[in-house]
């Protein structure tokens, strides 16, 4: 199974905090999200719960949201990416973390290749979608471009474990 | 070849494929599947190295990488291990540590002089007369050391894996299959590892001719294919034992970083050698090896051969040889042995002796003979291979390292594991089990219980399987009067050489090592450690258990550094600006792991361009990228106070909507950080940090959080948010063609912060005056930095506006006499030594430093001046870290420097004892080769010392 | 051949005299007992007795002679520090080292071999100037070099280090040796016994015993000894040393872990250090490369490796030693460094009268061994601190009067 990573035009990533963030949730029909789940609300658009305070938003809708609630809205440049094919096995070189325990629909963050990225684990046979900060999106991309192109295991047609 | 045989049962090698290569010079034909040992041995080589110390002629001895008898060097590679490595078409071999050849070894002469080279024997000498240690030294470095190291070689890096399981079990032998099947039966992921390049261990090579040993052999070896949770990694060990059940294991191909929830240990055992007089004669070897040679590769030890043995096994070995048409002169049973092989071995109308003493071994390149004692007499055997079969060790590093404790056991003659933490768990040899079916039968409960352990079922009763048999000879070691009896053969440490260090105070375990270098070599003790132990124990009258061993350490293996390295995964951030200053051929610097530009190459030279930056932003306007900055988001109820507690100044008095220095000192009251400050509402703060400490500050800011139990969020918004600085008499023209906000001072005072549409996106804007002239830095979005970079760039080029780089900015900075904490401050300054007490506000009750700042403000012994150089020439400037001299004494150093242009002189920060700091000072600068030139402290800031041009309403069509 | 060797040809093992006695009884008293025989436990009985014709004293080892901190460094030797007062002590150690073979009648292999600690940025170059112009001033042998010079004398390094974060340039320091550590400890060791000084191994120290305020003994796990003097020389074990008086110091636990390759034909005779990749190496006269890097970034009591250490050193000297891929790391282990605040050590009077420290040696220890014990056992003798050591007292803390070294310790060594 050949990996190939690409990068991704994604709506604006807004980083919601602050109080009464129950009530956007509930307008973009995400009511029923658990801490670090993640659903894709339109095809290229999707809702992560972070926390009871905090939640990432990529919709192409507007939000309804205010300082004068309390409520923090700050705009991220991300660099994202999908991942598709064997991606569980280009995780395995460059990312400590043990993938035999995510769900489609967990939101992951973690260290990938020295840099911190959030992930959506997907369907299986679906893409993974990641990002990272946009600083190291060029470095990020680079480098697991190369890690495809250099590792043995991953240039191998059937991923055997021997 | 002259020692290859016929066809053996589970033979390694393919007879179809021949594999050609060099050693020595001399063209060696052997099959795939060979190892490079077996390939040597099959043509006849039986030298197959030189020893370390003395040079003598070495032939393979454990044949199981547990010594470095079979060492070669490569043009491409040093220290290549013959037991294990595979012959390849093309490789080139030569002996390591030779000078000469392997057969003309001049080295050998050391051997003349070996009466002179005790123990311990470069302690004694070399050191007097003095001059001429570093010629012995010399020559002891070049006969120290192993393989050539050729420093051209290229880099090369082998990617690293991460692997997840659930139960671990190192070593596929039988105890280890059987553990591997039964803990995959539980419905775990098992993963099992083998240095081998095929399982089995020594069930396939030990009871090769076992007929009975066949069907075991096909159930387990079957079993474990079968199962789909089992995991097979081959010619792999593992390198050590790290905390939590990581394992590092190497393959060939790189290094797996393996993760379990638990461990079994089926490492089996290091056969040890006999240790008599020349029993490193080539040859002379562990039975075990010769079992390996027939059985993998098929090639014979020897043509007719002894076996000294004080074990079953030796017989086992005796009986190998015979099926396969070697003769075997007699087995030498040191004691009395019984058992089914014995009878088998008598049967088959072997010789056997009993109560046999070996005495030495003899030979002038190789084996030739053998004499032992037998009821009080000497007797001499012929020969052209000793076997010798003594005994064994526990393979025991990853239980060592993962905090096991082994005990002596009489019975077995062996260490044994006897306890063992949580999740690990030991079967087979290495836990002195040694009857086949009782191995597999301890194998079984070991991965059961590992299973158990990892779905946090209760594990039951562990059975004992051990046969109470002792496997192992209690003190296999034989002095000679005529010495070189060889305990450990990679560092050639004989019986004497151990007696002497016990003799001379080592007497303990540790000592001795690091004296007589026993199990310091490659091997690290493997075939030598526990001869150690047993002579140390008997020669200080102690026990075993309280003799104690050293301390296992990774690696198993020496381990290369290309799989340790991996790839190189070294983060690198750009700003959202960079396609801009790759375009304008910026010459980049590293800050950190950020890149930045140096300066944009607009003149000739480098100096000539920093020249013109500097120029354009104090007569026109000039334009720098600061996204590197640190940016902290703060908010939330108790965000005032946070502000007010980190920094020395008070914040919360902060009106909204404007800016505020922010400095920060450490528990000690030391600087650590500076930035601006942006009030945006009464909860909601935004600062800025240093490039250096944006990581730093934001770690330890989310502490201070808990540990002050405050309602407040921080967020780290360095990389999401680009930044610039536009500086220079033009700047609020430039900017006025991109926005409809009005920005005169009664708008956007000086120090003010203002939000608003710039080139049509929300940007955040402060007027700072860092540089010196009226001055906006913009925040945006990562996403629009650029475009409102470029939209900058455009409106400004009518008004002669120049991008500036990080050089321009440093100079222009020091026209002002701002500081760069980093640069300017040290290791101890506080704020009172940097002119700052204006910074520091003890009214608050508690802000980070407050108690160490009340001290150190009485305590002020230094202060950071400005100063001007009372010189001219180019050849008197100073550099930075330049000292200051009063008399013979230090008084301070030059901590920034610059040829300000603008002024006309150069200037420079110095931090001073403080009776040297008044204004008009002489102070006497000593430049790096000892000449020393005057300069006088002055005022700062050098340039517009009342800061009219930063408040300048200048471009604003008001009056002023 | 030298004429030493022709002695020792024609002894038998058996009768060659002891450098260390055999298991003795403890004395129910002695005038000092220093806790730790390491190189700076045993350099200080050393001197008491040479200099100072102190002899009653018990050097109490928990362990094995030097088995602590003394045999687990990476045996480098330098003075190139930044303060007035690190440059005056170090450079007093290295001319002790210096003439320490002849002393003992050992050879510990004192081998100068020159010492590069490269700068890969402005900051680190403006640091490096600093402590050669405070070298310089004080007459160390110390310079900075540019680029050229470096690749001269290591023409094997490379200087781009693989394109990211340059050498701009170093501190050279010829006088930075290595030793080998072990025969410094067995040598003071040796020296001190001969002497009068009794050595005691497996000898664990339970508690200090005090009445109004001065010591009067300590309690062992073989039993109660008496003494009016005790000098604590212990690093990593400090904390549990001084707990039992109740003496507060700023020291912090740290693991500094080491590793060494197989064993190769000599290539490197300079040391080479870089603040910047972490790592240290030097090449010993077995031929194995020792290398180090910082101290692991969390306390901890435990002298455990971890692979984190091999795999962080060996990515970062590839940038500067490509060639070293084809080598492999042989072995790894660590020490426990006591480190504090301001990167000096602690040592000198305490609170408690006749209660001495020799502490706080985080990665600068073993290259103070000699001035350690020299200084030490001055103060004990005299119970007045030696003027080398006075900018090391324990009080400066309370005094705010911090030794400035952060800027020397570059990687530490």
């Amino acid at each position: 199974m050949s990996i190939q990573i690409v990068p991704k035009a994604f709506p604006v990533l807004m980083h919601l905090r602050g109080e009464g963030l129950d009530e956007v949730l509930a307008s973009l029909g995400t009511s029923n999200l658990d801490i670090f789940q993640y659903r894709f609300v339109a095809n290229g658009q999707f809702v992560a719960k972070l926390g009871n305070e905090e939640i990432f938003v990529c919709v192409e809708q507007p939000l309804d949201i205010s300082e004068e609630k309390k409520q923090y809205a700050f705009q991220r440049g991300d660099a994202i990416f999908e991942l598709s094919g064997d991606w569980k096995g280009l995780m395995a070189e460059v990312c400590i973390y043990d993938f035999r325990q995510t769900q489609p629909g967990d939101f992951l963050m973690v260290l990938i290749a020295g840099v911190s990225a959030w992930l959506l684990i997907p369907e299986e046979g679906a893409p993974l979608v990641l990002g990272c900060d946009p600083t190291y999106g060029h470095y990020f991309y680079e480098t697991l471009v190369r890690q495809l192109e250099v590792s043995p295991f991953l240039k191998m047609e059937c991923q055997d474990d021997d | 070849m002259k020692l290859r045989l016929g066809p053996q049962p589970l033979e390694w090698i393919d007879r179809n494929v021949s594999v050609t290569f060099d050693f020595e010079g001399k063209r060696v034909t052997g099959f795939e599947g060979d190892v490079v040992t077996s390939a040597l041995w099959a043509e006849g080589w039986k030298v197959l190295g030189r020893s370390f110390k003395y040079h003598r002629r070495r032939g393979l001895m454990s044949f199981a990488n547990h010594d470095i008898n079979a060492l070669f060097q490569t043009a491409e590679m040093p220290n290549v291990r013959g037991d294990v490595t595979p012959a390849k078409n093309g490789l080139s071999l030569t002996a390591v540590n030779t000078f000469g050849s392997l057969e003309n070894d001049k080295g050998a002469l050391v051997e003349w002089i070996a009466k002179f080279l005790p123990v311990g024997f470069y302690y004694r000498a070399f050191y007097s007369p003095k001059f001429l240690f570093p010629k012995w030294e010399r020559l002891i470095r070049e006969m120290a050391g192993l393989g050539k190291i050729n420093t051209n070689w290229s880099e090369e890096r082998q990617p690293k894996r991460y692997r997840h399981c659930d139960v671990a079990i190192i070593g596929a032998g039988a105890s280890g299959m059987a553990a591997a099947i039964q803990a995959a039966k539980q419905g775990v992921d098992v993963c099992l590892i083998d240095e081998n390049p095929f399982i089995g261990g020594s069930l396939d090579y030990q009871f090769a001719n076992q007929r009975s040993q066949s069907l075991n052999r096909q159930y387990l070896k079957e079993t474990v294919a079968s199962l789909p949770n089992i995991q097979v990694i081959t010619s792999a060990y593992v390198a050590g034992y790290y905390g939590d059940h990581w394992l590092a294991v190497n393959t060939d191909q790189g290094l797996i970083k393996l993760s379990a929830q638990s461990v079994v240990v089926a490492t089996g055992v290091f056969e040890q050698p006999a240790v008599f007089r020349n029993n490193d004669l080539p040859g002379v070897m562990n039975a075990s090896a010769a079992q390996r040679l027939m059985a993998r590769y098929a090639v014979a030890p020897c043509n007719a051969g002894v076996v000294l043995t004080a074990n079953h096994e030796g017989y086992r070995a005796a009986l190998d040889m015979h099926e396969n048409g070697l003769i075997v002169k007699a087995i030498l049973d040191t004691g009395k042995t019984e058992g089914v092989w014995v009878d088998e071995a008598k049967k088959a109308g072997i010789v056997v002796y009993e109560q046999v003493t070996p005495i030495e071994a003899l030979g002038s390149r190789e084996v030739e003979g053998f004499i032992f004692g037998l009821n009080g007499m000497e007797h001499r055997l012929d020969c052209d291979g000793i076997l010798m079969s003594v005994g064994w060790a526990p393979a025991g590093a990853p239980l060592y390292q993962a905090g096991a404790k082994f005990g002596y056991e009489p019975e077995v003659q062996q260490l044994i594991p006897v306890s063992l933490p949580d999740g690990v768990f030991a079967c087979g040899r290495v836990n002195g089990v040694y009857v086949m079916e009782d191995r597999i039968k301890d194998g079984e409960q070991a991965g059961l219980a590992a299973a158990l352990h990892v779905k946090g079922d209760a594990i039951p009763e562990w059975k004992d399987f051990r046969d109470g048999v002792a496997h192992s000879h209690p003190y296999p070691i034989w002095q000679h009067p005529k010495g070189k009896e060889f305990v450990d053969f990679d560092e050639d440490i004989q019986v004497k050489d151990l007696k002497g260090a016990i003799a001379q105070g080592f007497d303990n375990i540790e000592l001795m090592k690091r004296f007589s270098t026993i199990g310091m070599g490659p091997s690290q003790g493997k075939h030598s450690n526990m001869n150690g132990i047993r002579m140390l124990a008997k020669l200080t009258g102690k026990t075993i258990d309280e003799t104690g061993s050293t301390t296992a350490r990774p690696m198993f293996h020496p381990t290369p550094v290309s799989h340790l390295a991996g790839m190189r995964f070294r983060p690198e951030r750009v700003t959202p600006m960079q396609l801009f200053h790759e375009e304008a051929k910026a010459c980049f610097m590293e800050a950190g792991n950020w890149l930045r530009p140096e300066y944009y190459p607009t003149e000739a030279t480098r100096e000539d361009s920093i020249k013109a930056e500097v120029s354009a932003v104090r007569n026109a306007v000039g334009l720098v990228d600061v996204s590197t900055l640190g940016k902290l988001e703060i908010f939330g109820r108790d965000a005032a106070e946070l502000m007010d507690r980190l920094y020395t100044m008070r914040m919360s008095n902060m009106a909204i909507g404007a800016s505020r220095y922010a400095l920060m000192v450490d528990d000690a009251g030391v600087l650590i950080d500076d930035g601006v400050a942006v009030r945006f509402s009464d909860e909601h703060f935004y600062v800025t940090t240093t490039t250096s400490t944006s990581d730093s500050a934001y770690r330890m800011i989310q502490k201070k959080v808990i540990e002050w139990n405050l309602m407040v969020t921080v967020l780290n918004r360095t990389g999401q948010i680009g930044a610039m600085n536009v500086a220079g008499p033009n700047s609020r023209k430039v900017l006025s063609k991109l926005t409809a906000f009005g920005l005169s001072n009664d708008n956007f005072p000086y120090l003010a912060s203002r939000q608003a549409k710039l080139a049509g996106v929300d940007v955040t804007m402060i007027r700072v005056g860092f540089v010196g002239e009226l001055g906006y830095e913009i925040h945006v979005d990562a996403s629009n930095a650029l475009m409102v970079w470029d939209a900058i760039m455009n409106a400004g080029k009518e008004f002669g506006i120049k991008p500036f780089g990080v050089e321009a900015q440093r100079l222009l900075r020091l026209e002002k006499g701002h500081i760069i904490v980093g640069q300017d401050t040290d290791g101890l300054t506080n704020p009172f030594e940097a002119n700052m007490s204006w910074a520091v506000h003890f009214k608050k009750p508690y802000f980070l430093g407050k108690p160490s700042l009340m001290k150190l403000k009485q305590m002020q012994t230094r202060t950071l001046v400005g100063f001007e150089l009372l010189s001219d020439a180019e050849k008197d400037q100073p550099l930075e870290s330049n000292l200051l001299i009063e008399g013979k004494e230090m008084v301070g150093r030059v901590t920034s420097i610059g040829q300000s242009d603008t002024l006309k002189k150069v200037i420079g920060l110095a931090m001073v004892s403080t009776e040297y700091s008044a204004e008009g000072q002489e102070l006497n600068i000593k430049l790096s080769d000892g000449r020393l030139v005057k300069a006088k402290v002055v005022k700062t800031p050098f340039y517009d010392p009342e800061g009219w041009l930063q408040k300048s309403n200048e471009g604003s069509g008001e009056a002023a | 051949m030298p004429l030493r060797l022709l002695k020792y040809a024609w002894k038998k093992p058996e009768d060659e005299p002891r450098f260390f006695p055999s298991e003795k009884p403890l004395k129910e008293a002695y005038d000092v007992v220093i806790i730790g025989g390491g190189g700076h436990g045993m350099a200080c009985a050393y001197y008491l007795a040479k200099e100072h014709g102190i002899t009653n004293v018990a050097v109490l080892e928990q362990g094995y002679i030097g088995g602590g901190n003394t045999g687990r460094n990476t045996t480098i030797v330098r003075s190139n520090y930044l303060t007035a007062e690190g440059v005056k002590f170090y450079d007093e150690s290295l001319s002790l080292f210096e003439d320490l073979s002849d002393d003992f009648d050992l050879n510990i292999f004192y081998s100068t071999r020159g010492h590069f600690t490269l700068a890969h940025t402005d900051s680190a170059m403006r640091t490096m100037r600093w402590r050669a112009e405070v070298n310089k001033h004080y007459g160390i042998d110390s310079e900075v070099v540019d680029v050229e010079t470096i690749q001269k004398e290591v023409p094997y390094m490379d200087m781009t280090c693989n394109g990211q974060h340059p050498v701009m340039g170093a501190l050279y320091h010829a006088p930075g040796s290595v030793a080998r550590h072990d025969a410094v400890a067995w040598g003071y060791a040796r020296g001190a016994q001969m002497r009068g000084v009794e050595i005691h191994q497996k000898t664990k120290v339970m508690d200090i015993k005090t009445k109004g305020g001065k010591v009067v003994g300590v309690e062992t796990d073989r039993g109660f000894v008496e003494a009016k003097k005790v000098i604590s020389a212990v690093a990593g074990s400090t904390p549990r040393i001084t707990e039992m008086l109740d003496i507060k110091t700023p020291i912090e636990i740290f693991p500094l872990q080491a590793c060494v390759t197989e064993p190769v034909k000599p290539f490197m005779d300079t040391i080479v250090v870089s603040g910047s990749l972490h790592v240290y190496v030097s090449q010993s006269s077995r031929g194995e490369l020792v290398m180090g890097a910082s101290v692991d970034p969390a306390e901890l009591h435990s002298t455990r490796s971890t692979l984190d250490f091999v795999e962080g050193l060996t990515d970062q000297m590839m940038d500067l030693f490509p060639f070293t891929s084809r080598m492999k790391i042989m072995r790894q282990w660590a020490g426990m460094a006591d480190i504090t605040p301001d990167f000096a050590p602690i040592m000198g009077k305490t609170d408690i009268e006749g209660f001495y420290l020799d502490a706080g040696w985080g990665t600068w220890g073993f290259k103070a061994t000699p001035v350690s014990g020299k200084t030490m056992a001055y103060t004990v003798a005299n119970d007045r601190p030696h003027e080398l050591i006075k900018p090391f007292a324990l009080s400066r803390y309370e005094d705010f009067k911090l030794v400035g070294e952060k800027g020397a310790a570059s990687v530490g060594h």
